[in-house]
């Protein structure tokens, strides 16, 4: 039979990449190619034990017996001899942890070793007991894994179980507890038959889905281990989403119920706010006009600066044209006037001498006119003899002195208009300056205006801010208190692609374990029919057994189930239920069941010793037929007669077992 | 051309004409003709100073007022003298000298007695002369008068004497010297420096004087 693969059917349905499926079915450890391997088989080839009795009887323990295949009795004519010990004493090293081994005879022993086979492969499990904990080691081919805990005695032994038997831990969600990972102590539970049973066909615990796995992987069902772990992280995924669903439900009822809440505070708190608002006089400047009016301000000063600039090098100008100019007026009225003097002083003849005020006699101004001889000093005369006795107004350096004067006029007329043109330009600077001024005057006042507005502009601001912001939280707040603002719990987007990909899996993985049960199924059927049938179970008509390990009968012409069997009628069929998943894993070459079983108190519910002869007879035969080992404890006296030779083991001569 | 002397001659003409004295009867002055006399060079060298700095000249017509030897028109023509060009175009500072203002009058004073309008007459031996006194004569007053007349561009000489005559006449060389120290700026000038201009000190006094008159 071909099957396509699992990824590509899976996405299929749900429509999402391979690749996203492959990643989160691998997160999960969900394996995505069928499982069923070859049966492996596992024995117990010899039990010692030892220690010292303590209490009302004080002999020393020594218990040493070797095993082979085939049916084994353990066996005495009286009961709480030791014989449920030494199964459990079995189970505990084949465990690693006691199961229900009474506490006496916990402390009574020091030490235990179990020899055994795992596919023919020798092991050893031996621990010393120190107050009833272990210490001590599995050997198997020269492999030792030493062990100083109970928890690390547990775990060497789960591991090689697991390792040797091919099982793979499992995972079930459990309502309420949440997701549950299975390992050896639970697949453990298909090799004991204890004495109390609980209702599971299979195992010894119904109900939490260990019994249903247990049937599906030991019958050898296809797609039972990809089913059961789809399933389980299907239901994880799904009580995730059910549990985020309900928080967000929960949180959103928190924000309308705190929304309504402060709805009302927020309302009144919005309409006194906008009183005060209301309440501030109108016509207060905006911010932009009040930054308007400093810009204009700033820009006026900034102008003025420049200007004032302008006007101090023009008034600079103007006054050095006014220094050249009065320089040289000076000087021109200094020459002017000087020459005025001289004309005067000197139209007069000397009279006197400067010096010492005396008067010039005739005889000096004779000499003077007749030789030339200055009539003051003596000194001769620059006389110019030729021309005419001076009778011009002027001299030569009258002349020279007014064509000096005459130019200098000329020079300070220009300078005068120079000065004037530099004055005139200063003043119209001046008046820029003026006007600006005025102007820098009235923007001044404004900036200060609004600056004495300052407080109530702010005020204003701070007011319509924190109106605009209450109307906003208003409007959340009404929004948030009606239903429709409920948002959709739609799960969220990588939640609902997780979902939809462990649904789409689950169902092909159901799909493909249906046929697979279906191919094994009718078999399966049968054998336990016809095992039970062998076990004395005479009245059974039909068997059933579905995949969530129900069974359902047909005894006596009506239908029935396994619960409601007498003990003796349940010990028969669940014994039946393993050999016969044994019995159909050894025909197809599929399941997983180890081939030991070790039951307790077999017998003990029986009321006709004929029937348990021809069950025990069955159960040696079938040993025989598929090679695999069951131990029977029994107090039961005509057991013995049905084990086979040299597999009896009995009580020793005090009644005890050890 | 000797401008500063000729110039120096002009206003010490206007100087002795218009703050000059007359003479004593019977005195030596008067028996030499004088018509005006100016007792001491020391005097007509602080006069001078005046002539020649209208500012400090100002200043002093405010001191004239304050002591009350002036009325309170007076300020009008301090002001009238800080006005207009008259500071730039008719100041003509001067060394300060050991006992302040001075420039030697003699280069300017020669131009006066050699054209025969004044005479100077010292008093002591050669070389320790005690004492100069100038004398206007007859001809220069005549002088003074024609040359106002024929150019009246130099008018203000005349105006000028007038208010130093007002401010002066009445003070001995020395009193005057001492009236002109007391401006800071006078004499606090180092000794060969020129004298500094104090003419906006002089405004604000008169701005002072204004708001309290």
């Amino acid at each position: 039979m071909t099957e396509g693969s699992f990824l590509d059917a899976v996405a299929e349905k749900c429509g999402h990449p391979v690749e996203a499926i492959a990643s989160l079915l691998a997160a999960s450890r969900v394996p995505t190619a069928d499982t069923v391997g070859a049966p492996h088989r596992l024995r117990v080839t010899r039990l010692r034990f030892s220690g010292q009795k303590a209490g009302m009887l004080t002999d020393a323990i020594e218990f040493d017996q070797e095993f082979s295949d085939g049916l084994w009795g353990i066996c005495s004519s009286k009961n709480d001899a030791g014989k449920t010990s030494i199964l459990e004493i079995m189970m505990w090293a084949l465990r690693g942890a006691p199961k229900r081994l009474q506490d006496d005879v916990r402390t009574w022993l020091n030490f235990v070793r179990l020899e055994g086979t795992v596919d023919g492969v020798p092991f050893d499990v031996n621990f010393q007991l120190d107050n009833g904990f272990p210490t001590g080691a599995l050997t198997c081919e020269g492999d030792v894994r030493p062990f100083a805990s109970e928890a690390a005695f547990s775990d060497t032994m789960s591991q090689f179980m697991m390792e040797r038997l091919g099982f793979q831990s499992f995972s079930l969600w459990v309502e309420g507890q949440g997701m549950a990972t299975h390992h050896w102590p639970s697949y453990s539970t298909v090799l004991y038959l204890p004495r109390e049973t609980n209702g599971a066909i299979i195992g010894d615990r119904a109900g939490d889905g260990v019994a249903q796995r247990l049937v599906q992987l030991f019958v050898g069902i296809r797609w039972a281990q990809t089913t059961s772990m789809c399933q389980a992280a299907l239901r994880q995924a799904e009580a995730e989403e059910t549990k985020r669903e309900a928080d967000l439900q929960a949180q959103q009822q928190t924000v309308r119920s705190l929304a309504a809440g402060s709805l009302g505070t927020k309302r009144t708190e919005l309409a006194l706010t906008r009183v005060r608002l209301e309440a501030l006089p109108t016509g207060l400047p905006t911010d932009e006009v009040i930054e308007a009016a400093r810009a204009d301000w700033l820009a006026l000063i900034t102008q003025q600066g420049h200007l004032n600039d302008r006007f101090r090098v023009a008034q600079g100008n103007a006054l050095h044209a006014k220094t050249q100019v009065d320089r040289e007026r000076r000087r021109l009225t200094n020459i002017t006037e000087a020459a005025l003097a001289r004309r005067l002083f000197h139209g007069l003849n000397p009279s006197r001498c400067p010096r010492c005020s005396t008067d010039i006699g005739a005889d000096r101004k004779k000499d003077e006119r007749e030789n030339h001889a200055c009539a003051v000093c003596f000194r001769e005369l620059d006389l110019d003899l030729d021309a005419e006795i001076d009778e011009t107004p002027i001299s030569a350096d009258d002349a020279d002195e007014m064509q000096s004067a005459d130019d200098l006029r000329r020079l300070v007329d220009d300078l005068d208009l120079a000065s004037s043109t530099e004055n005139r330009l200063a003043e119209a600077i001046a008046e820029e300056v003026a006007r600006l001024s005025s102007r820098v005057s009235s923007a001044e006042a404004r900036v200060k205006m609004y600056a004495d507005l300052t407080e109530q502009v702010g005020q204003r601001r701070l007011l319509a801010t924190r109106v605009a912001a209450l109307e906003a939280v208003v409007a959340e707040l009404e929004n948030l208190t009606t239903d429709e603002s409920a948002q959709q719990l739609l799960p969220e987007p990588q939640d609902l692609a997780r979902l939809e990909i462990l649904r789409a899996a689950t169902t092909e993985a159901l799909r493909r374990r249906s046929g697979g049960f279906a191919e094994v199924v009718e078999a399966v059927n049968a054998a336990i029919l016809s095992l039970a049938l062998r076990f004395g179970f005479a009245t059974l008509q039909e068997v059933k057994l579905g995949l969530g390990a129900q069974l359902k009968l047909v005894k006596g012409g009506a239908s029935t189930s396994f619960s409601k069997q007498t003990p003796g009628e349940k010990l028969r069929l669940r014994i039946a239920v393993v050999v016969a998943l044994l019995r159909v894993a050894h025909d197809l070459h599929v399941g997983r069941h180890p081939g030991l079983l070790l039951i307790d108190s077999i017998g003990a519910e029986e009321t006709e010793p004929g029937d348990l002869g021809q069950f025990l007879s069955e159960l040696g035969s079938i040993c025989s037929e598929l090679r695999i080992q069951i131990f029977v404890a029994s107090a039961r006296p005509e057991v013995p007669q049905y084990i086979p030779e040299g597999h009896l083991v009995q009580a020793k001569p005090d009644g005890y077992m050890w | 051309m000797d401008v500063d002397a000729l110039q120096g001659a002009l206003r010490m003409l206007f100087l002795l004409d218009r703050a000059g004295v007359s003479p004593d009867e019977g005195s030596y002055a008067e028996r030499v003709g004088a018509v005006a006399v100016i007792s001491a060079e020391r005097k007509l060298q602080a006069l001078h100073f005046w002539m020649r700095n209208p500012d400090y000249l100002a200043y002093e017509l405010l001191c004239c007022i304050e002591n009350r030897e002036l009325d309170g028109s007076w300020l009008d023509t301090a002001e009238q003298l800080l006005e207009g060009d008259e500071p730039e175009l008719h100041r003509f500072p001067m060394l300060r000298h050991r006992f302040g203002a001075y420039e030697p009058i003699d280069d300017s004073f020669s131009y006066l007695v050699a054209a025969g309008l004044a005479l100077c007459h010292r008093s002591g031996t050669p070389g320790q002369v005690q004492r100069t006194d100038l004398y206007l004569l007859q001809a220069g007053r005549d002088a003074a008068i024609g040359i106002i007349a024929d150019h009246p561009e130099i008018e203000w000489y005349g105006e000028r004497a007038d208010t130093v005559a007002m401010v002066g006449k009445t003070l001995s060389g020395y009193a005057a010297k001492n009236r002109q120290y007391r401006l800071s700026e006078y004499a606090e000038t180092q000794l060969g420096e020129r004298i500094q201009p104090v003419a906006d000190v002089v405004r604000a006094k008169i701005a002072e004087m204004r708001g309290s008159l």
